[in-house]
């Protein structure tokens, strides 16, 4: 086989897969494509290997490849989406099949090439076909005689697979002794872990319950960031050392996480390897440096360190390490504002008033904005200092102000203001605290600004149509554009809208066909596209996106009462977040923590 | 009384006289002088407890009398705050002032422009369904059409007070459209001059 074509092969695999691997169930025959084709890579590499793919691909022969996914040379990332279960998902413009949708039937999109098909671009774009004609790249090198002729190869583009990740229990290694090359993969070994076992005997049991707690914490970091389809259930000769990709690769992992901890100067090293199964190597290994388990911020290094394992397998970090702002209306009627950590963990109290509205994470993740019951009832916007705790007012004039939102570089502060018998988006200027400027005009009700990533635009809910409805306008003010659907005398009710942080979707709640509030996102690009509808179960109400622009977080009432939920916008999964309250307008944190922050002195 | 004093006074005549043919004759059947003082005590005594009597009955009379003035008062002024008080209610996602609620309103006007020193609190509040954050919104909104339907009538915007609480305080706690329908509703406070009123339309 032609060399090249290998080489451009064996380094698509993270991209590329041969096949339609998208199908309706669990594991279905995509994934044993897939599997297929790292089996034979890691048992005899070369030409045999793609030989066999190259038949595992062929139409029919592995019992599920997609009738209507033609191979066609020259389709590149975004020409078009086949016909498979997963475009069906992807155009869920009515209901939402995909809440009910098995885990993992359909995978992240992969992001490891350059191309990024993040969050809805890859709903809207379905399985985008990387379908190459085989003959057609062939063709532009030595030709490779070999090859048995009739038979074509498909690559395709997987936006919604997910390769499969185990996380082997994490060893305790005895401080000291182990530290540095002791902790287990050296990059290009195979062993890692294995060294954890020979001092097992005098690593203290404290040490161990450390280990397996940041093993927990991580391996669900990685389950909530969607994007694998994890094993837990590991066998037990896997559990501790390593060396047999082999038997890893049975399987179907694709990539394998080891760790060790070991104590390390009052605190913790946490030495993280990420395996490629499929190439049988170690593709990534780092220490991180962690606090005490006492200490506050324990958790949210540990987060940190798996959301570089994301980045690792992905190209782009997890979000873990980010926390959710929440209101919450007590039995008494009145309000708390809370935080709590992006796994549902460590809900805490940050303020309590007789109303706590629309919490606002300022870009830097250190202060909230949010309106409060100030004087006699009236609501007024005000920004809290989460380090200091300093409080203060920002809407120093007009009567009622409400739902604030920083603009991405935290110079302003948007928000609605009642002035004058309406209420209008006002800027606050927080770099200078002063000059609240009108910036939206001639309506009764506009409020819910969000800011676009670039801070060049608005979306915002106005009832200047009658019923409240989405708009988008220019940052500064200017012409607003009507975003969802209007029906003259119909019941279009839409509102809390918020700007993805890294593209052109916009989520807001709007009236279901049901009547019913459900989530429903839209192409701030394309004003009058049909809105897709996200959520169809209980109700759903005020949505944020997570900083990947890919997750969303909202309150929700569920069979099991009420509380918030985040859904994967990708695969549709919904898990609950806190629950058991009138938990209301949550607001998802920017990245708290990064790797670079869990530096290691060596 | 005249009559108890001249009898009084022939009494104490007659002692005087008795005393003094006692003197002269010494007889034992006429009063003493203890007797005498005795009988002026008790005809001073049940002329004052008569005066008191008196008193105390036309202290009732002018009480009674006072009590009924402030009960009518107390019910005037009862059923001029039931008008100011009273709900108006709106439509869904609505803050238009409804032809029932214009009737109430014109009530509330006229008692208004009765006791020009009264000022009022407007609270707007909203059913549960939407945004919390829009139902905020339409809460002010709710509120300032009372007040602009009142200064529309003359009432200086001074005496009209608003204030929001969205769908923090609903009035019924269920989620039905019966309920739905009873919390969209403004609520109005007396919040000055409201300790006696005149109701036009009352007595």
């Amino acid at each position: 086989m032609n060399p090249y074509l290998r080489e451009q092969l064996m380094q698509s695999y993270t991209r590329l897969s041969i096949g339609t691997p998208c199908r309706r169930e669990v594991g279905g025959p995509g994934r044993r494509s897939y599997r297929s084709l790292s089996t034979a890579n890691v048992g005899a590499r070369g030409q045999g290997a793609v030989a066999r793919a190259e038949f595992e691909a062929e139409p029919g022969a592995g019992g599920g490849a997609e009738p209507g996914a033609e191979p066609g040379p020259g389709l590149g990332p975004g020409a078009g989406a086949t016909n498979s279960s997963c475009e069906q998902m992807a155009g869920l413009a009515t209901n939402s099949s995909c809440e009910q949708r098995p885990t993992g039937s359909c995978g992240a999109p992969h992001r490891a090439g350059g191309g990024r098909f993040g969050g809805l671009l890859a709903l809207a774009t379905g399985l985008v076909g990387l379908v190459v004609g085989w003959p057609a790249v062939a063709g532009a090198q030595v030709p490779d005689t070999t090859m048995p002729r009739g038979i074509q190869l498909r690559l395709v583009y997987e936006t919604q697979f997910r390769p499969r990740l185990a996380v082997q229990p994490f060893t305790a290694v005895p401080g000291g002794v182990g530290a540095g090359a002791g902790a287990g993969v050296g990059a290009g070994s195979e062993a890692a872990g294995a060294a954890g076992v020979a001092g097992a005997a005098a690593v203290s049991p404290g040490l161990r319950l450390v280990a397996e707690e940041v093993h927990r914490i991580v391996q669900r970091d990685l389950d909530y960031s969607n994007r694998f389809d994890m094993l837990f259930e590991i066998p037990e000769r896997l559990r501790t050392g390593v060396g047999e990709y082999g038997a890893w690769n049975a399987l179907g992992v694709v990539y394998l996480v080891t760790g060790s901890v070991q104590e390390m100067g009052g605190g913790y090293g946490l030495r993280l390897a990420l395996h490629d199964v499929v190439y049988g190597s170690v593709k990534e290994i780092r220490q991180f440096s962690l606090p005490p388990a006492s200490d506050a911020d324990f958790r949210m290094s540990v987060h940190a360190a798996a959301d570089e394992l994301v980045r690792w397998a992905t190209g782009e970090p997890g979000i873990a390490a980010t926390r959710i702002a929440l209101s919450r209306q007590r039995s008494d009627g009145t309000y708390e504002l809370l935080l709590v950590d992006s796994d549902g963990e460590n809900l805490r109290r940050v303020h309590t008033n007789e109303a706590i509205y629309s919490p606002a994470w300022s870009p830097d993740g250190r202060r909230l904005a949010y309106s409060e019951a100030g004087e006699e009832g009236r609501h007024r916007v005000v920004e809290r200092d989460l380090v200091t705790g300093e409080v203060r007012v920002v809407s120093d004039r007009g009567f009622l102000a409400q739902t604030p939102a920083y603009s991405p570089d935290g110079r302003k502060l948007a928000m609605g203001l009642w002035v004058g018998g309406r209420m209008e988006i006002h800027e606050y200027d927080l770099a200078r605290d002063c000059c609240l400027t009108r910036i939206s005009q001639r309506s009764r009700i506009d409020m819910g600004p969000s800011y676009s990533p670039d801070g060049r635009r608005l979306v915002f809910q106005s009832d200047r149509l009658g019923n409240p409805h989405i708009f988008t306008m220019p940052a500064g003010g200017g012409d607003a554009v009507l975003l969802t659907p209007f029906e003259t005398g119909g019941p279009g009710y839409f509102t809390s809208p918020s700007w993805s942080p890294n593209g052109s979707q916009v989520t807001f709640h709007g009236r279901s066909s049901g009547g019913i509030f459900q989530i429903m996102v839209a192409d701030a690009n394309r004003p009058g596209a049909p809105v897709q509808q996200i959520t169809s179960r209980g109700r759903s109400e005020d949505p944020a996106w997570a900083p990947d622009g890919r997750h969303i977080v909202f309150s929700g009432v569920r069979d099991d009462g009420m509380g918030l939920y985040v859904i994967d916008t990708v695969t549709g999964r919904i898990r609950p977040l806190v629950t058991g309250g009138r938990f209301r307008m949550p607001d998802w944190s920017p990245r708290l923590k990064r790797a670079s922050d869990l530096a290691v002195s060596r | 009384m005249m009559q108890r004093l001249t009898l009084a006074v022939a009494i104490a005549a007659l002692a005087l006289g008795s005393t003094a043919g006692c003197s002269r004759s010494g007889g034992p059947e006429g009063p003493t002088p203890e007797q005498i003082e005795a009988e002026r005590l008790a005809a001073e005594e049940a002329r004052l407890a008569a005066e008191r009597a008196e008193a105390e009955r036309l202290a009732a009379e002018r009480a009674a009398a006072e009590r009924r003035a402030a009960e009518a008062e107390r019910a005037e002024t009862a059923a001029a705050r039931e008008i100011l008080e009273e709900r108006i209610h709106f439509d869904y996602d609505r803050s238009e002032i409804r032809s029932e609620a214009e009737q109430q309103l014109m009530r509330k006007l006229a008692v208004l422009r009765a006791n020009p020193e009264v000022r009022l609190r407007i609270e707007g509040h909203c059913d549960e369904r939407g945004s919390i954050e829009y139902n905020l919104a339409l809460g002010q909104r709710r509120a300032e059409a009372a007040v602009n339907w009142l200064r529309g009538y003359g009432i200086s915007a001074d005496r009209l007070e608003t204030v929001s609480w969205g769908e923090d305080r609903p009035l019924v706690r269920a989620s039905n459209e019966d309920a739905w329908a009873m919390n969209r509703r403004n609520e109005f406070r007396i919040i000055a001059g409201g300790d006696r009123l005149r109701n036009p339309a009352g007595s």
